[in-house]
């Protein structure tokens, strides 16, 4: 089954086409502009990161996604690729519960909360596509 | 009857210190308990559902929040000028090893792809569960980590 990670938003930047990366990815060839004039609106890659920031507002998380992108973009891109190998997002949870406590501690709060708020950043503007597997 | 006007000074005020260090002490045994209780969860899977909750929430509402457009400052602006600070350091590099610079979206790209390598990642349990997922996954995607079922179709 392939991985599609369509970085598009509904009606916030546009993929122009696919390609399929390696044995099972699917990636977009084409990401909006980051440009803020840009007609097509912000990157999804930009709102994303954005949507993560406001969600853990008031934690001491707050802030992680402007100061280190990249792992919570991955995070994201995992996500997605989860969801696209037929995991529900419930079990995507668990799994990030499960590797939270891999070392056998008990997972902080915020910690807990980061990956549920990445996932829904994730699927709002990463893979939009499974915003209506969510059971909110 | 004796009123608290009826005793020495110093003794009133012994009072009012015993008090308000009772008082203080209280406070301090409450924040303690509410800081123990924020580092520990009794429901983990709540809480993760929570976060979901919160950013499918926090997603409309950036949304919404750049339908007017995109304002310096706002926290997409933020965002978007942090993407350009990776594409930044990311053609850097490439020209320290006598390569042209790529563009923005190619970037954005390569960071889509997992072409990029990552940063130090969210500090502590958070980086470990992404890097632990990830080795579980392997860098292609094959695999799922340990008891996830496949839904059907």
């Amino acid at each position: 089954m392939a991985v599609a990670v369509t970085a598009c938003a509904s009606g916030v930047g546009d993929v122009t086409s696919s390609t399929t990366v390696g044995p099972s990815t699917t990636v977009p060839t084409s990401l909006p502009s980051t440009t803020t004039t840009d007609p097509a609106g912000p990157p999804a890659l930009a709102l994303f990161l954005a949507t993560i920031d406001k969600g853990l507002d008031g934690t001491q998380l707050e802030g992680v996604p402007y100061e280190d992108p990249e792992p919570l973009i991955r995070t994201g891109v995992l996500f997605c690729s989860l969801l696209d190998k037929g995991v529900g997002p419930v079990d995507v949870l668990r799994a990030w519960v499960a590797a939270l406590s891999a070392d056998g501690s008990t997972p902080g709060e915020e910690d807990l909360l980061l990956g549920g708020v990445v996932l829904g950043a994730a699927v709002r503007f990463l893979c939009p596509e499974y915003l209506p597997d969510l059971e909110l | 009857m004796a009123t608290l006007s009826d005793l020495p000074d110093t003794m009133v005020n012994a009072r009012r210190v015993g008090i308000s260090l009772l008082l203080g002490l209280i406070f301090l045994m409450v924040a303690m308990l509410q800081a123990g209780a924020a580092q520990t969860d009794s429901d983990p899977l709540g809480t993760t559902q929570r976060g979901l909750r919160l950013g499918v929430v926090a997603g409309s509402e950036i949304e919404s929040s750049v339908a007017g457009g995109v304002a310096a400052g706002d926290p997409v602006s933020r965002a978007i000028d942090v993407l350009q600070s990776v594409v930044v350091r990311f053609n850097a590099e490439r020209r320290r090893h006598g390569r042209g610079p790529m563009r923005a979206v190619d970037v954005h790209q390569a960071l889509v792809e997992g072409a990029l390598p990552g940063g130090s990642g969210p500090g502590g349990p958070a980086g470990r569960a992404l890097g632990l997922l990830e080795k579980q996954l392997g860098r292609q995607g094959q695999g799922l980590p340990p008891g996830l079922a496949r839904k059907d179709g």
